[in-house]
């Protein structure tokens, strides 16, 4: 294991800006960039202290923390450096640290080692990772149970399941004592089986489902090319200091950015420009932009007085129209435009520039996240995540392929299948011992003679 | 030292004469050694203290190994054999094994004799009081009259007679069985002298019944296989002349469950007299009644005990109830309603040793020559005590002749999935034996038991000349026969590919037109054709993921604290020691976290080899 560098605070000027290392021997290596600071510090004392050059110039002065592994977050010895929020002076160290020999971190990587060393489980790491993403407070709160609790998460009950068929099988090849009414036959082991697989496939739909949709009630900006969409979008986040980032995954990226409300975060997603054109790269643009208004909640068309006319594309759900650039108008020639372009639909005139009509369009926007997030509340708890879609697919392969010689009778071979991929599902659920599946036994038949 | 003779000095001594015993001093002698076995009683070795059978699921493959590696369990149960039955027939070849009624009186005879047939073997009348020890060496044992025997090593089978106390109601009695007494001087020195940690274990036995007192219309007949088959291939036939025995099957009945929850209080096992852990798979009928209530019926096996022996062993009422109550219990019993209560049953609690404290070749770890077998380990059953008998007795052999020891591989043998759950799982209720514990169950079947393990008896010299010479037939047999196969074509497809499917048996593709093959024993023949049909699984099996179980464990990793295994873990798994992945997932006590963290650990040590 090598030394990570990453920084644990969103890249914006704030307050705080907090910087953690995680690896072995990180006193040794990184000790000396902080004056003044003991050789051997005490875990999880606050040091107020400089981070200094190696020509004694200070970068920053701030609190450090020292945690020895594996009491730690990420089982290792970690470093935690809580710096002023200036993205300057924590890339500054970042490099510097860097050159020491920390590596930066990929993203995920702290609870990754977190995971490797037992700090907590994948299905915990993966709750946590829910938690800090989870779209509103409902959410935030199953994924808060979740991780206190890993028995409420679904999952265990299918763990629960295997144990009983692991159980069902032992039972099967080494207690013949049992009476022939309560002795399992092979028919209970496939039914067992394929409840299993039911419960699977059932588990992996609902997963592919939530990866397919972003979670939460989503707004997609959409209008020709220069109406404003970018300007409005950055006008609503960048009053909210929401964080925007890049997701990838289409062909032409699509900005999303949160705007946190009471009842639940509205993510908004910025597109690109849509025009009548021939050009087959567009067209695929288009077909891209209409696929992905099938997931949103709440599509806003943008016109402007330059170019009031509607953008070619037909949306059957739920949407609202705005006229930016209002500000180019005085307020009778608006009145008149929206008289004449207009008549009888509800319009929201803003402006970007000027802030103007804003809050008429997100109280808007507002009432429906909360509608959506009020009668929506089982939508929004979906917990979708790639590892665990990953790992159950692969356990249902495999449980797959164990299930064939049993349906032709083949007892042991199929239970024999079944713990060859023991890893598997013991990624998933944790270890299943012997004597955990003995317990289940004396528990549910009455054996020996 | 009497005229140049060492009188009482030997190169290998067994204390006890069980079946682990038996095992463990037929194995010193068959390797040469000079043994001498040390037993309470010379008229009850082998005795057969609870049911009167041997084998079964699991325990039958332990018994087929034992008779591979040339031992006596397999010969004496055929030989004093009533009533013969493969079990799990439909269930797969891997999981069948032979389990044999027998005639106890003539079992135990045959053992004694079988015993002094051995020029090299002595047996001794006494009881061992105490140890003699020298550094990490035990030196001599001490018997009741003062003797002493000094030996170069010594296996301790002691069964439940260490401190031993058997309890019916709330009356208790010093002994190790009914009717004989307990080995209450040695747990003493077991635990100050030697070091080791003593537990306390509890098992139990039914009423036996008169046979002439019981009405065996109500029941139901349960005969044996016919013909039936027997654990060793130098087995004739039943020993006397007329058919099998059969059991008997009848059940309790709602009256029974009444009876038992009317006089709980009187039962000291829920009246909290009984301390020791019990074994679940093996409960009593007070258990029974209480852990499932809604059960209305429980089954008993009516066994014979003995070829013209009325007493007889109803298996399923095992109980410690008092004498009054078990009365009530069997007249509640469809069959049994005027039956005679011969002998009453009764629990005994015993000492064992915590089985984490011995290498995996059963020698006490902290000690240079002693060796423990048998239900002082922890286990139950005779099977499992004859296994652990004959691991330890060659294992005392090699130490007394200074040559190196052998473990049983668990990938190879029940005896190295019993060995190796033992020392690196210890044990918190009565060990036994089932196929679910072997995760090589596929390769480890009662049919193949002298292939896995022969030759491995003939390299230790456990084989006589006979047996080794004809289980080399066997396998020049076999590989001609492998080869006549391969070549052969049955209805236009290869005859092996054919026999691969589960539907297809040895009998039903070559009839009579394989030249030899067609007049092996039956149990060749199925030994053969399961061979062929788990090839497939086997060779899956061999080529696990890149963290398989059996990836090692370098020492220097238990040396230096793993990320994520906390102290007391650390600690665990290094008095454990174990050997590979898989040997760690069996200690006890140790979290699946930290087992996790220590599979991560190997998985980066293997990824920085693999680079």
């Amino acid at each position: 294991m090598d030394q990570i560098v990453a920084l644990a605070t969103p890249p914006l000027p704030g307050p705080l800006g907090i910087v953690r290392l995680s690896g072995p021997d990180l006193i040794a290596s990184f000790g000396k960039v902080f004056s003044p600071f003991p050789e051997s510090p005490t875990p999880r004392h606050a040091y107020l202290t400089c981070i200094v050059n190696p020509d004694g110039t200070p970068i920053d002065e701030g609190i450090v923390l020292f945690f020895r592994g594996p009491d730690s977050f990420t089982g290792e010895d970690v470093l935690e450096l809580q710096m002023h929020g200036n993205l300057h002076s924590l890339r500054q160290i970042q490099n510097f640290l860097v050159s020491l020999g920390a590596r930066p971190a990929k993203p995920g990587e702290f609870s990754y080692r977190a995971f490797l060393h037992q700090k907590m489980s994948l299905l915990k790491a993966e709750s946590l990772n829910r938690m800090i993403q989870a779209p509103s407070y409902q959410s935030y709160l199953q994924g808060l149970n979740h991780f206190l609790s890993p028995s409420a998460d679904p999952l265990s009950r299918l763990r629960d399941e295997l144990v009983s068929l692991l159980a069902h099988f032992y039972v099967m090849v080494d207690h013949l004592d049992l009476p022939e009414e309560e002795s399992p036959v092979l028919a209970d082991l496939l039914s067992r089986m394929d409840q299993l697989l039911l419960k699977l496939s059932l588990m992996v739909r609902d997963q592919k489902k939530g990866l397919k949709r972003r979670s939460g009630f989503t707004v997609a900006l959409v209008g020709h090319p220069n109406s404003g969409k970018s300007s409005l979008f950055n006008r609503i986040l960048g009053e909210t200091r929401a964080i925007v980032s890049t997701v990838p995954g289409t062909t032409r990226d699509v900005i999303e950015g949160r705007y946190p409300t009471s009842f639940g975060d509205v993510i908004f997603l910025d597109t690109a420009g849509i025009r009548t054109t021939d050009d087959p790269l567009e067209k695929e643009g288009i077909r891209m932009t209409r696929s992905l208004l099938k997931e949103t909640s709440l599509v806003v068309f943008l016109r402007t007085p330059e170019d009031p006319s509607p953008v070619s594309l037909v949306h059957r759900g739920e949407s609202i129209t705005v006229l930016n650039k209002s500000d180019l108008l005085s307020k009778a020639a608006l009145g008149e435009l929206i008289g004449k372009l207009f008549p009888g639909t509800s319009l929201y005139p803003v402006s970007s520039r000027t802030g103007k009509g804003l809050p008429d369009l997100l109280g808007a926007i507002e009432e429906r996240a909360r509608v959506y997030y009020e009668g929506n509340s089982q939508d929004v708890q979906g917990g979708a995540s790639r590892v665990r879609l990953d790992l159950l697919m692969r356990f249902q392969r495999s449980l797959r392929a164990a299930r064939i010689p049993l349906s032709g009778g083949q007892l042991l071979e199929s239970l024999h299948g079944l713990e060859q991929v023991r890893r598997e599902w013991e990624d998933l659920f944790g270890i299943v011992s012997h004597q955990e599946v003995y317990d289940r036994i004396f528990s549910t038949f009455c054996i020996g003679k | 030292m009497i005229g140049g003779r060492l009188v009482n000095s030997w190169d290998v001594v067994v204390v006890g004469g069980g079946h682990s015993g038996i095992e463990a001093a037929l194995a010193a002698c068959r390797m040469g050694l000079r043994t001498l076995m040390v037993t309470l009683n010379i008229d009850l070795i082998g005795q057969m203290s609870c049911n009167p059978s041997v084998g079964g699921i699991g325990k039958g493959h332990i018994v087929a190994e034992i008779e591979a590696m040339g031992g006596a369990m397999g010969r004496l149960a055929d030989m004093s054999g009533l009533q013969f039955r493969m079990l799990n027939t439909r269930k797969g070849y891997a999981v069948q094994a032979l389990r044999v009624q027998t005639d106890r009186y003539r079992y135990r005879d045959l053992a004694r004799r079988r015993l002094e047939s051995f020029p090299g073997l002595s047996l001794r009348q006494g009881e061992v009081v105490g140890v003699e020890r020298k550094g990490s060496r035990v030196e001599a044992l001490v018997l009741h009259d003062e003797t002493r025997i000094s030996a170069r090593s010594f296996v301790l089978t002691t069964g439940t007679f260490l401190s031993g106390i058997l309890h019916q109601g709330f009356s208790t009695l010093e002994g190790g069985r009914a009717g004989d007494r307990a080995s209450r001087r040695l747990s003493a020195p077991l635990s100050g002298e030697l070091g080791l940690q003593l537990g306390r274990l509890k098992t139990g036995t039914p009423p036996r019944l008169s046979g002439k007192t019981i009405d065996w219309s109500k029941m139901v007949i349960q005969p044996g296989d016919e013909p039936p088959s027997f654990f060793s291939g130098q087995t004739r036939g039943l020993f006397y002349e007329g058919g099998q025995i059969p059991c008997h099957l009848t059940r309790t009945t709602a009256r029974t469950s009444e009876i038992i929850r009317e006089n709980l209080d009187r039962s000291p096992l829920y009246s909290g007299k009984i301390k020791g852990i019990g074994p679940r798979y093996c409960p009593s009928i007070e258990d029974k009644i209480v852990k499932f209530p809604d059960r209305d019926s429980h089954h008993i096996f009516i066994e014979p005990e003995g070829l013209g022996i009325d007493e007889v062993y109803p298996n399923g009422i095992s109980t410690s109830l008092p004498v009054d109550v078990q009365e009530q219990i069997v007249g509640s019993i469809p069959g049994l309603e005027r039956a005679v209560i011969m002998r009453p049953g009764y629990a005994v609690e015993y000492d064992f040793v915590f089985p984490d404290q011995l290498d995996h070749g059963l020698k006490v770890r902290h000690l240079d020559n002693l060796f423990l077998a048998g239900q002082i380990n922890g286990t139950t059953g005779y099977e499992e005590a004859a296994g652990q008998g004959l691991v330890a007795g060659i294992n005392a052999a090699a130490c007394a002749s200074g040559s190196s020891p052998w473990y049983p591989d668990r990938s190879l043998s029940y005896l190295g999935v019993m060995v190796d759950d033992l020392v690196t799982q210890s044990v918190d209720e009565p060990y036994r034996m089932f196929t679910s514990r072997a995760e090589n169950r596929l390769s480890l079947r009662y049919h193949n038991a002298d292939m896995r393990l022969s030759p491995v008896a003939i390299e230790l010299g456990l084989l006589g000349e006979e047996e080794k010479q004809g289980f080399l037939r066997k396998m020049e047999e076999f590989s001609a026969g492998r080869a006549e196969v391969s070549r052969k074509v049955v209805g236009g497809k290869k005859a092996l590919d054919q026999l691969r499917r589960p539907e297809v048996s040895f009998d039903d593709l070559f009839e009579k037109d394989l030249s030899g093959m067609s007049s092996w024993p039956a149990s060749w023949k199925i030994a053969f054709e399961s061979e062929v049909k788990y090839e497939g699984y086997i060779q899956i099996h061999d080529s696990r993921s890149p963290l398989s179980g059996d990836t090692p464990i370098p020492g220097s990793v238990l040396e230096e604290m793993v990320p994520g295994i906390s102290n007391e873990m650390m600690l665990r798994l290094r008095r454990a020691n174990p050997k590979t992945f898989y040997e760690a997932l069996q200690v006890k006590g140790v979290s699946p976290g930290a087992l996790e963290a220590l599979r991560m650990r190997l998985k980066l040590q293997k990824l920085s080899h693999d680079i």
